[in-house]
């Protein structure tokens, strides 16, 4: 429970030494990509998608991430994944070809389905990478101060963004605390015997209550004591705030708002060729595969 | 020999950026009907401990053995130490190690965060349902566990996030003593009560002492060791510094080394000396003792 993902790690890496505000915008691209179309060759998608793979592991291993955290947050994606196939393989969509079982009364299923579920489940992990990728190389506060930034046009309109941003780093500060929590808790129950790891469902929703009851108790009294706390210090939500830092640009920021531009038109041209123009790139680079086609 | 402590280390975030070694092999006996008491300094590495003698930490390396229980997150000294046991034990330590949890209770420190509840007798019922004792039992337990705590009948049926904080605790800590624990560990539960719900709670570890179970208590306050323990472990910095008694070690003359609170009787001793009293006190351990020699000075 410790080990969970979005815990800030205290490293000098490029990655950490960046602006918040380029590594938020950096994020949200390179999310674009992963969902672009690449056209309806699944060779071509699976290479495009192998290559992003390639950089967001890269990435990890620049802001040295460790891979196990990464694959233990990983886990608790096997109920989505079981309900993604479940959902692709029945309501088959899109050109299929590949026949899996086709019962007595027409209806087929493809083996499409599955490789659809999984290049859906494989950008889903990229997501879950890149957010561990920021979560863990910038501070909860800086992760704000990037927000609040990209808020900041919404005051010509009276949008109060501070008082979200001051929300946002308040629940991000909060989440370590909460586990923390969680884990006594947990450890506390233990003692009384209940097994949070095995059991049937209706048995673990029963030794789930006895988590999330007194969380949700400790959650309240929490945030009553905070807001006090903040009362007392004279905090006032729509009042002018100084901070501590002050973001400033430098040559790391340039380099990797260079890298993002690169990146996303990369991804944009190689989208626009497959999709508009079916061209497969495959074929293309390595004309010797030609004529092998999925 | 009940609890047996043999050469534990424990890290934390083993093999991360933030590793911490807490135990640094330690090594300790508890008997049967002992009341112990483990102290030190904050992150002496008490808590870590304890944690250890049910299970809910494996130790890195080295083992805890309690009665026929072992623990050890070292899977291969566990696989050797087992093979030199009876079947039994075997079974015992492979199918049925939830009992370790049974046999040693644990009141954590501001125990009142487990309540989860609607009433108190359902939550105090909760831990003997899961070691399987049967409805109507767990019920009678869980009544007379209430009754010894001082919770009148009256509060049963009562939602227990309405208790003030001391009648929390005390709840919480009948909820472990429902399950009959042999042993009772318990993680500074006097921590943030007034005098008086301090030495109620006290008393009542007291009495459950009496029943002829094991107690380990970790507590910062030196007078409640003085006044109830027969035996300290004083940790130091994950290490095992010395096991000795209460008298022994507050009259230590290097006392203030050990960064250890001194109990107001051994506080008093040492004004007498300085302002002068000539007697000699090194023998002396309690108050009336120490009031005869007062009178008896004052008379001659
Ligand atoms: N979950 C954890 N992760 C990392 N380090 C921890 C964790 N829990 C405790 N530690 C570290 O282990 C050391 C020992 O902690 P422990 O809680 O056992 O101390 P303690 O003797 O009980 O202190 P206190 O008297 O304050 O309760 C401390 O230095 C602490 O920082
Ligand atoms: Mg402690």
């Amino acid at each position: 429970m410790t080990n969970i993902f979005g815990k800030y790690t205290q490293y000098n890496t490029i990655i950490h030494k960046c602006d918040p505000r380029i590594k938020i915008l950096g994020l949200i691209l390179i999310m674009v990509i992963c969902f672009l179309p690449y056209g309806s060759n699944y060779m071509n998608q699976l290479a495009i998608l192998a290559v992003l793979g390639v950089v967001i592991v890269s990435l990890m291993i620049i802001a040295k991430i460790n891979f196990l955290d990464f694959f233990k947050s990983l886990k608790v994606m096997w109920f989505m994944v079981i309900f993604l196939l479940i959902i692709n393989v029945f309501i088959p969509y899109g050109n299929n070809e590949h026949v899996m079982i086709s019962f007595s009364n027409g209806y087929t299923l493809y083996w499409e389905g599955v490789l659809n579920t999984f290049m859906v489940v494989f950008r889903l992990i990229l997501m879950i990478a890149l957010t561990m990728i920021l979560t863990s190389t910038t501070t909860p506060m800086d992760i704000t101060y990037g927000f609040e930034w990209y808020l900041s046009p919404l005051k010509i309109f009276k949008f109060p963004t501070q008082v979200v941003a001051m929300t946002i780093s308040l629940a991000l500060r909060f989440i370590p605390t909460l586990l923390e929590q969680a884990n006594r808790i947990m450890k506390a129950q233990k003692s009384r015997g209940v097994d949070y790891n095995r059991g049937f469902l209706s048995k673990k929703i029963k030794s789930i209550t006895t988590l999330i009851v007194p969380l949700l108790v400790s959650c309240f009294s929490i945030s009553d004591d905070l807001s006090l706390a903040m009362e007392a210090r004279g905090y006032d939500p729509y009042g002018k705030r100084s901070r501590y830092r002050i973001l400033k640009f430098s040559i790391y920021d340039l380099v990797s708002i260079l890298f993002f531009i690169i990146l996303l038109g990369a991804f944009i041209y190689l989208s626009v060729i497959t999709n508009h123009y079916g061209v497969n790139i495959i074929e293309t680079l390595f004309p010797l595969t030609e004529g092998v086609t999925f | 020999m009940q609890i047996e402590v043999n050469n534990v280390t424990y890290t934390y975030n083993k093999k991360r950026f933030d590793e911490f070694e807490a135990l640094k092999g330690i090594s300790l006996k508890i008997d049967k009907g002992e009341f112990v008491a483990l102290v030190g300094k904050t992150g002496s590495g008490k808590s870590t401990l304890i944690q250890t003698f049910n299970g809910l930490i494996l130790p890195t390396s080295g083992y805890v053995k309690v009665d026929d229980f072992i623990v050890t997150g070292d899977k291969k000294l566990k696989r050797q130490l087992l093979k030199k046991e009876s079947k039994e034990v075997q079974i015992l330590n492979k199918k049925k190690a939830y009992l370790l949890r049974k046999k040693v209770g644990m009141v954590f420190q501001f125990p009142e965060y487990q309540l989860f509840a609607d009433t108190i007798l359902k939550d105090v019922m909760f831990g003997p349902l899961n070691f399987k004792v049967e409805e109507n039992l767990a019920k009678e337990k869980s009544i007379n566990a209430l009754k010894s705590v001082g919770i009148d009948e009256s509060y049963f049926e009562r939602n227990p996030f309405e208790l003030s904080g001391g009648e929390k605790r005390r709840v919480a800590i009948a909820g472990i003593l429902a399950s009959e624990p042999d042993i009772l560990i318990l993680d500074e539960p006097t921590a943030g009560l007034d005098p008086n719900g301090k030495k109620e709670i006290m008393n009542l570890i007291k009495d459950i002492h009496k029943e002829g179970k094991t107690i380990i208590l970790v507590t910062h306050d030196m007078d409640v060791v003085m006044d109830y323990v027969d035996k300290i472990f004083v940790l130091n910095d994950g290490k095992l510094l010395e096991e000795t008694t209460p008298n022994i070690l507050f009259n230590k003359e290097n006392i203030l080394d050990y960064s250890l609170e001194i109990p107001t009787f051994y506080k008093f001793k040492n004004l007498l000396k300085k302002y002068g009293f000539c007697k000699d006190l090194s023998k002396i351990n309690e108050f009336n003792e120490l009031i005869d020699i007062i009178c008896e000075d004052k008379n001659d």
